[in-house]
């Protein structure tokens, strides 16, 4: 598969978390600044579509308790279709048409969103990742004799959801399937952003790249340098990536790790000591 | 001369002649002429080959000499007892060859290095042109072996006797194999014709080919018993073969052959009502008693099946009727479109099951999955979580609806102007040097965990094998008097653990710094500990030697 047949689908997922988000604005030592973020995301993803004529790319919202489309944007009815006029004289059609329809849609999303009961501090991101494959698996579909590169790209800030786990692992798998690689940037602050154990699980399963921005202001050099090569180029150059993943197991009973421990061979979960029934699913050890 | 000499006609080169065997050397006469045109001295002799076929030939090969290339003779022998004279000349061969290699030296040295490392000559014992041959093929076989034979017993480090007399697992082996007798080859011989130009096709039957052929057609192995080689040869029965539909089959359809000769040995006595059916074919359904059937329904025919209607009474209509329906049923099966389920036979297991299982009396089963009843689901998915060992994030409890308010805002009045976007040039820079010393971390553990390369590796381990055969004989001889021996192997191992230390400074393999001589290491130790213990012997020796 030579790189020049193959089309590249880029998906960003951007995690709208508001609460996460306001938190990280008000830390005391790095605040980040949404704006800010968003900005040099449009910078790289205006760069994606340059490299290439026929470069795909979608963008995908992971909101509290929604995944939106941000682009391609869907119009509903009601909408009216964008003004095309505005469109200053010396901008490229493409960049701008992908930029309007991001910043107009995250504004509705953000300023839409109701009073703060309904609001959690949590984002959907199985859900974003769900709907990205499919979006890829569509458009892998629709190219159908020319093969598709895809990879995603996820911005997260948000902590870890436990209720999410299993259908986290399973877009994991099933992008490990397909050959999507998840690439995975992750702002890191004293307040905010804690060590995540999905994403860099999701980035080894895949042959992606997890990097921690220490500060937002600078994001647009770590996106040029690391995540803007297609897959095609990734398996010639050489990216900086993260060593050592995390996996090891934690004992139910305590959280803390283990080396040697007793696993519940009906629900597998973990133990540091023996005991004769599994707290998670109740079945007896019974046992000579 | 006592006996007289013996001759037998032998073809050489084409021409005819005649081979006669003396007591020294043997020659070769073409026929009419008077002084014999090759002469061949047993001394000369190295080995001798013979061949498989029908020709009866013998494979000379001499010495090679002065620089000279083997020199290889064949002879054809012609005579009618061919195969009983080429088998004289073996022995007699054999027996000079096996002579001269137990008493006499080997070839000059001055013919250049053998093709194969040559077995030497022992120093006490004569050793059998059997074993000689085998120990040649173990050497042949196993390169790596063959190169450890040729550094150490070829430069005198470690005599032949040494090198073999741990290595007897690997001569009986070889003894064992080449003892083995081997069946006939298995494999369905597929028939091709070789050089074919036009309609001259030549085809190369072997025994084997013949062999597969009437494994596979019954009827041509009837044929072939009864023909071959009293009524035809097997020349002539082959060409029929290939002839025949069973060749002509497996060509593809179109081309028929003639079926005439193999017809006859083909047909199958097929009476169907035979009182013992050649092949009984297996009904299932005979085995089932119905239960129900009362005398009423057993007083014509007993216990035998209806016979009242028996088809094929009269034998000789049998095969127009046959052909009759094969045709109908060929005809019947092109225009019926075949239903989507297919009906098979049921297997006798499922006739009798239908018979005799009832539904009524099969129990229920229960439901085969268990619920999992996780007591507190989000704790059985919380110990996946948060088992970050770094300092946890301490949340600011903060307001979150005014937190909500003012980051809608924020959202509310950004108004990018993406040309004015600007990365500070200084930090993007120091953001740069971060990320590339991160790749360049990257790419060096790339790189050492990539393999040697493969000439640095072959030394290495030849280095190693050398060692080790090394050590394994000084051990070993460590129990005899031999001292000026164990000196020899002495100082080859500390050549060889100079050789190691340096192995490094020899091969660079590019930036990959990894020491290989700490591969070397646990050789090392060992040598070292060979050295000093003979050292250590030497002096002690020395002192008894002054104290006597």
């Amino acid at each position: 598969m030579t790189s020049e047949e193959s089309i590249n689908l880029l998906a960003v997922v951007i995690d709208t978390n508001p609460i996460a988000w306001a938190t990280a604005a008000q830390d005391s030592r790095c605040p980040l600044d949404f704006g800010r973020v968003l900005e040099q995301l449009l910078i790289f993803i205006n760069a994606h579509l340059a490299l290439r004529f026929d470069n795909e790319l979608v963008v995908i919202a992971s909101h509290t308790n929604q995944s939106l489309f941000l682009y391609p944007p869907q119009l509903s009815d009601t909408d009216q279709p964008p003004d095309a006029s505005s469109k200053p004289a010396n901008t490229y059609k493409q960049f701008f048409d992908v930029n309007q329809a991001v910043i107009k849609t995250l504004k509705d999303l953000i300023t839409e969103s109701k009073s703060p009961e309904d609001v959690d501090d949590k984002s959907m991101l199985a859900g974003s990742l769900s709907l990205a494959q499919t979006y890829i698996n569509r458009i892998r579909r629709a190219n159908d004799p020319t093969p598709l590169q895809s990879r995603i790209l996820i911005l997260s800030v948000s902590p870890d959801l436990p209720s999410q786990y299993v259908a986290t692992m399973n877009c994991i798998f099933a992008a490990q399937r397909v050959g999507t690689r998840i690439d995975v940037c992750r702002f890191r602050g004293k307040h905010y952003g804690e060590e995540s154990v999905f994403l860099p699980q999701a980035c080894h399963l895949t042959g992606g790249l997890y990097m921690e921005i220490p500060e937002a202001e600078n994001l647009l050099q770590y996106l040029l340098y690391a995540f803007l090569p297609d897959p095609y180029m990734r398996s010639v150059l050489c990216l900086p990536e993260k060593d050592q993943v995390d996996f090891r197991a934690a004992c139910f009973c305590h959280k803390t790790v283990v080396d040697v421990g007793y696993v519940c061979s009906v629900c597998l979960s973990i133990f540091c000591s023996v005991s004769k029934q599994c707290p998670t699913c109740q079945t007896q050890f019974g046992g000579q | 001369m006592a006996s007289p000499r013996f001759r037998c006609p032998v073809s050489y080169k084409k021409r005819n002649g005649q081979l006669s065997l003396g007591a020294h050397e043997f020659d070769w006469t073409l026929d009419g002429a008077e002084q014999p045109e090759l002469r061949i001295p047993y001394s000369a002799v190295k080995a001798q080959a013979q061949n498989k076929s029908e020709k009866v030939i013998l494979k000379v090969s001499l010495w090679a000499q002065n620089g000279q290339p083997e020199v290889n003779h064949n002879f054809t022998f012609l005579s009618t007892n061919a195969a009983k004279d080429r088998q004289k000349v073996i022995e007699t061969l054999a027996y000079h060859i096996s002579q001269r290699s137990g008493t006499g030296s080997g070839p000059p040295s001055a013919s250049g290095t053998p093709q194969h490392p040559g077995a030497g000559v022992p120093k006490g014992g004569t050793l059998s042109a059997e074993e000689r041959q085998i120990r040649l093929a173990i050497l042949q076989d196993n390169k790596e072996l063959g190169e450890l034979f040729k550094t150490l017993v070829l430069s005198n480090l470690i005599s032949e006797e040494d090198f073999w007399a741990t290595r007897q697992h690997l001569m009986t082996y070889q003894k064992w194999q080449k003892n083995q007798k081997k069946g006939v080859l298995g494999t369905i011989a597929d028939v091709r014709p070789t050089d074919s130009d036009g309609s001259d096709m030549k085809f190369k039957i072997t025994d084997d080919v013949i062999a597969s052929i009437l494994a596979q057609f019954p009827p041509v192995r009837k044929a072939y018993e009864a023909n071959v080689p009293n009524k035809m040869t097997k020349e002539t029965f082959m060409r029929k073969y290939l002839e025949s539909k069973f060749y002509q089959r497996n060509r593809g359809p179109g081309s028929s052959g003639s079926d005439a000769f193999f017809a006859q040995y083909e047909e199958e006595e097929d009476d169907d009502y035979a009182v013992h059916p050649k092949r009984a074919k297996y009904e299932s359904s005979h085995l089932l008693l119905d239960l129900a059937a009362q005398t009423e329904d057993h007083l014509e025919t007993g216990n035998r099946p209806d016979t009242t209607m028996r088809a094929g009474g009269v034998r000789s209509s049998l095969p127009l009727i046959r052909q009759f329906n094969r045709v109908s049923e060929g005809v019947l099966k092109a225009n019926i479109k075949p239903s989507s389920t297919q009906t098979k036979e049921p297997t006798a297991d499922e006739v009798y099951l239908r018979s005799t299982e009832l539904d009524d009396l099969r129990p229920a089963e229960g439901p085969i999955a268990k619920a999992l009843e996780i007591a507190d689901a989000t704790k059985y998915f919380q110990s996946q979580v948060g088992l970050s060992t770094s300092t946890p994030v301490e949340r600011q409890q903060l307001n979150a609806s005014q937190l909500l308010r003012t980051f809608s805002k924020a959202v509310q009045n950004w108004e990018p102007i993406l040309s004015k976007t600007a990365v500070s040039r200084a930090s993007g820079d120091s953001i740069l040097q971060q990320l590339n010393t991160l790749t360049k971390k990257r790419k060096r553990d790339y790189q050492r965990n990539r393999a040697l390369s493969s000439t640095v590796a072959k030394d290495a381990m030849a280095l190693h094998a050398a060692a080790k055969e090394l050590l394994h004989n000084y051990w070993s001889a460590i129990t005899e008097k031999d001292t000026e021996k164990l000196t020899r192997i002495v100082t080859v191992l500390q050549d060889i653990l100079d050789k190691a230390r340096n192995f490094d400074k020899d091969s660079r393999d590019g930036p990959n710094n990894v020491s290989k001589s700490a591969a070397f290491k646990a050789m090392q130790d060992s040598v070292e500990r060979a050295i000093r213990l003979h050292k250590k012997r030497r002096v002690e020796d020395r002192h008894r030697f002054l104290s006597i």
